[in-house]
């Protein structure tokens, strides 16, 4: 940095101070609040347009009916070995039902499918 | 199960939520109105802009991740103002001033028109030879240090800033300052900054011109 940088810093900074402390004797106007809102508003229109669009990249949690076609090949037996595996291998993963012996086979094979989702996309 | 995925931009978002009001907004549009007017005191720099476009520029820089923040470091006024004025700054450091020499009259000679632009050109390469002169915001300075008149406090904060340290916490703990003493100083300052005589400024910038 050459000295006529740094003295130019230097004169920001004063006058930085200055600015701020003038600031504070200034009359708010209906102008400046006018001027203000429009700011204030344009942000908080950009801040919720890109939340919007975070919102929409994100996967949905919502699983479709389709069950695939793997799993539609594997036998009830197939389908309990392969959801103990999940279970112990994502302990973490909270289950609403866990008496999967009673199910139907389609219960089952919708179930399997439901969880392999919602391990695919990281929920 | 549940991803933990925020980034730090909406970790700051809520944050940004928190503390843009209108009343912010309007304090900023004040401060950015007053710097501009003193800068166009001081130093040949002119405003292009006006303060609501700087200032909402800004915003959407920041907004767009183009301006980091810290929400713990500085409060978003502090930032958008800090922003602003080293936008101030970077257009004073790259201003450049160019011969003028008008080429949308039909009515001129073209050869004519060719040979003004070439004279001027030389001219400013021959002024480019000279000694650099010393620019105004260092002779501004000079000015404060004369207008503090050995104030100890007023210098030791200027001395301070050209260490580029200028946050209140930073200056106190370089200068070993104590709050009442800094904020005393620190209006010192100002005043001595908001006294300086147009007319010497203006003699100052007439000189480097």
């Amino acid at each position: 940095m050459t000295q006529s940088e740094q003295d130019l810093d230097t004169y920001m900074a004063i006058a930085c101070a200055v600015a701020v402390e003038e600031a504070k004797l200034m009359p708010t106007t209906p102008d400046i609040q006018r001027r203000a809102h429009v700011i204030a508003e344009a942000a908080r229109d950009r801040i919720a347009l890109q939340r919007r669009e975070e919102r929409a990249k994100r996967p949905s949690n919502i699983v479709s009916g389709a069950i695939r076609a793997a799993i539609m090949a594997m036998t009830p037996v197939h389908v309990l070995a392969r959801l103990g595996e999940l279970r112990t291998t994502h302990p973490e993963m909270q289950l609403a039902f866990r008496n999967f012996e009673h199910m139907s086979e389609d219960d089952l094979r919708s179930a399997l499918e439901d969880i392999e989702s919602l391990i695919e996309r990281g929920a | 199960m549940k991803i933990m995925n925020d980034s730090p931009q909406k970790l700051w978002s809520t944050q940004f939520d928190k503390q843009l009001t209108d009343n912010l907004v309007e304090r900023v549009l004040k401060q950015t109105t007053s710097l501009i007017k003193q800068v166009e005191r001081d130093t040949p720099w002119r405003d292009q802009l006006g303060p609501d476009d700087r200032l909402n520029n800004i915003v959407m820089k920041l907004l767009d991740g183009k301006i980091t923040w810290d929400p713990d470091r500085v409060n978003l006024e502090g930032l958008l103002f800090w922003a602003m004025s080293r936008e101030i700054t970077h257009e004073i450091r790259h201003a450049k001033t160019f011969p003028h020499v008008s080429v949308d009259d039909e009515s001129r000679n073209q050869d004519r028109l060719e040979e003004e632009t070439s004279a001027a050109l030389t001219g400013q390469r021959e002024s480019k030879r000279e000694e650099p002169m010393e620019p105004c915001w260092s002779l501004f300075i000079g000015q404060m240090r004369v207008g503090a008149a050995g104030d100890v406090g007023v210098l030791a904060i200027i001395d301070a800033y050209t260490k580029r340290v200028t946050t209140r916490t930073e200056v106190m703990k370089l200068t070993s300052m104590s709050k009442a003493a800094y904020h005393a100083a620190y209006q010192r300052m100002v005043r001595i900054a908001k006294k300086l005589d147009p007319d010497v400024i203006a003699t100052l910038n007439q000189a480097i011109a």
